[in-house]
Order: structure tokens, then C-alpha cells, then sequence
């Protein structure tokens, strides 16, 4: 009679002491969790940079620009996006070296040159080919909303 | 004019996708990411969907030349050549920006475009890259 009563006893404690850090009952918001911001920053960066090649010269864009501004809008629309392309550029190599890998691993310093190089050849080849740059950025950004997605995913055991 | 103008050329460099072609990119794209995901081969999405996006992108830039039964073969010689490369290869699951996969996908591209200017040479086809390709 008392031994099952004592497993009754720890498997209830166990449950309590299990349920306790998964379900927080201190009101704190989801989006104040401090690993889903994490997710969702990482997440935003690098969106926000795979984005650039859906905007090449003279594209959609640039003719969103026109539409709105005419003529002009054009010209300086295409400026814009030259600038933010360049910005990006910069921006990927600095955030290469310090590491926007993600949760899977970091890149190497000697990978993180690598890959700034070949970032600004990119950036100078989106006006050989946009084609290229729209697809492998629409690629790129559905990665990058999926990983957040399993990220965010993550900070729920 | 250089190699480079000689395979891409100016009409191929007016090509680019509608807004919706973008979102049917990163949809399709996402639907795909989902599909390797569960059979837990997620590394192998990223090189087979770029291996797919640059043989479509040389198909359009070449569609003139939809009726030339080498012009298939080629390009099923070339995409079957990605196969063992997307096996083969150890990809990665790291964050890479796309600019700097954008030379990757460029270079893969030229080399398809020579390629078939080099068979449409043998094949009696001695203006492959310089007639009118058909836009998206």
C-alpha cells in the first residue's frame, strides 16, 4: 500500500517541479521574452540585408519611384537603391565579422573576409544580371523568415 | 565587348521578375524549405533551389531556341551535372548573404550560357547570345 502511494506523491512532484519554467506565470509577454527578440532581431537583420537584391536599378522600385514622382522619381529612386546596395555591402561585411550566423555556428575570421568579398562582387554583379539578384534574394529571404520562424519556435520547449 | 556581354547580354540584362514573381519566389521557396525540412535535409534546400532557379533563369534567357531539340539535351546534361554537386557537397545551414551567393549563382549561369553557345556553334546556331531573348 505505501509504495504506490509514494510513486503517486514523486510523479506529482516531478510534474510540478517539470510544468514550473515552461509555463511562467509572472505575466511577462511573449514578445518580451528575451530569446524571442533575440530570434526576431537576427531574424529582421538579416532579411532586411538579403532584401537588397529584390530592388535592383531601374526595377519595380524605381518604378514605384516614377509612378509617385514621375520623371525625376526615377533617377533619384535608382540613386537610392545604388546607395543602399552600397550600404548593404558594407554593412554584410561588418556584420560577417561579427558573426550573424545564426544559432547553428559562427563563421571563421578568414570566412567572414571571404564572404564580405564575394558580397561586394555581388553587389557590383546585380546590375549584370537583376534577374539573378531578385531570385537568389527571394531564396535568401525565405530562409531567412523560416530559420526565424524555428527560432522563435525554439525559445518554446 | 567582353566575355561577359558576349553571354549576358543586354536584353538578358533587362530581364527582371514582376512584383508577384518575387512573391511567388519567396513562396515557393518557403514551401519547399518546409518539404526538406521534414524529411530533415534542410542543409540541401538552399543549393537545390539556387541549382533550379539559375537552369530556369537560362531557359527563359535562351527561349528562343525552345524548338532545337539539342537545346533540352544541354540543359538536361547540365542540370543532371548538379545533381552529384547538391549530393556531394557539404552544405551548410549558416546564414550566408545572398550578395555573396549572387557571384556563385552568376558564375553557374554564364557557365550554362557558354555551354549552349558552344553546342549552338556545332549545331549550326552561330548567334546564340546575340538575338533577342524572351523577357519574364
Amino acid at each position: 500500500m505505501m509504495g504506490p502511494q509514494y510513486e503517486y506523491d514523486a510523479t506529482w512532484q516531478y510534474a510540478r517541479f517539470d510544468f514550473a519554467p515552461v509555463a511562467p506565470s509572472n505575466g511577462t509577454p511573449w514578445y518580451k521574452n528575451p530569446c524571442i527578440q533575440s530570434a526576431l532581431a537576427k531574424g529582421a537583420a538579416s532579411t532586411a540585408l538579403d532584401g537588397i537584391g529584390l530592388l535592383p536599378e531601374g526595377g519595380a522600385v524605381s518604378e514605384a519611384f516614377g509612378l509617385l514622382h514621375g520623371a525625376a522619381g526615377v533617377s533619384n529612386g535608382t540613386k537610392i537603391l545604388e546607395r543602399a546596395q552600397f550600404g548593404a555591402a558594407l554593412i554584410s561585411t561588418a556584420n560577417a565579422g561579427s558573426d550573424v550566423s545564426g544559432s547553428e555556428g559562427t563563421f571563421s575570421l578568414r570566412g567572414a573576409q571571404a564572404l564580405a568579398g564575394a558580397a561586394v562582387i555581388g553587389a557590383g554583379l546585380l546590375k549584370t544580371a537583376p534577374i539573378v539578384g531578385q531570385v537568389i534574394s527571394g531564396i535568401s529571404v525565405a530562409e531567412d523568415l523560416y530559420g526565424t520562424y524555428k527560432a522563435v519556435a525554439g525559445c518554446h520547449p | 565587348m567582353s566575355s561577359l556581354d558576349k553571354l549576358i547580354t543586354a536584353e538578358d540584362r533587362k530581364m527582371r521578375l514582376p512584383w508577384w514573381g518575387v512573391l511567388c519566389v519567396i513562396l515557393g521557396a518557403l514551401a519547399v524549405l518546409i518539404f526538406f525540412d521534414h524529411f530533415g535535409q534542410l542543409a540541401l534546400a538552399r543549393p537545390t533551389m539556387i541549382s533550379a532557379a539559375m537552369v530556369l533563369i537560362a531557359i527563359a534567357m535562351r527561349w528562343r531556341l525552345k524548338r532545337h531539340v539539342w537545346f533540352w539535351i544541354t540543359m538536361i546534361v547540365l542540370t543532371a551535372l548538379d545533381v552529384p554537386l547538391i549530393l556531394f557537397v557539404p552544405w551548410t545551414t549558416k546564414w550566408i548573404p545572398a550578395l555573396a551567393i549572387i557571384p556563385i549563382g552568376i558564375a553557374d549561369l554564364c557557365l550554362m550560357l557558354w555551354v549552349l553557345s558552344v553546342v549552338g556553334k556545332f549545331m549550326g546556331e552561330p548567334k546564340t547570345a546575340e538575338s533577342r531573348p524572351r523577357s519574364l
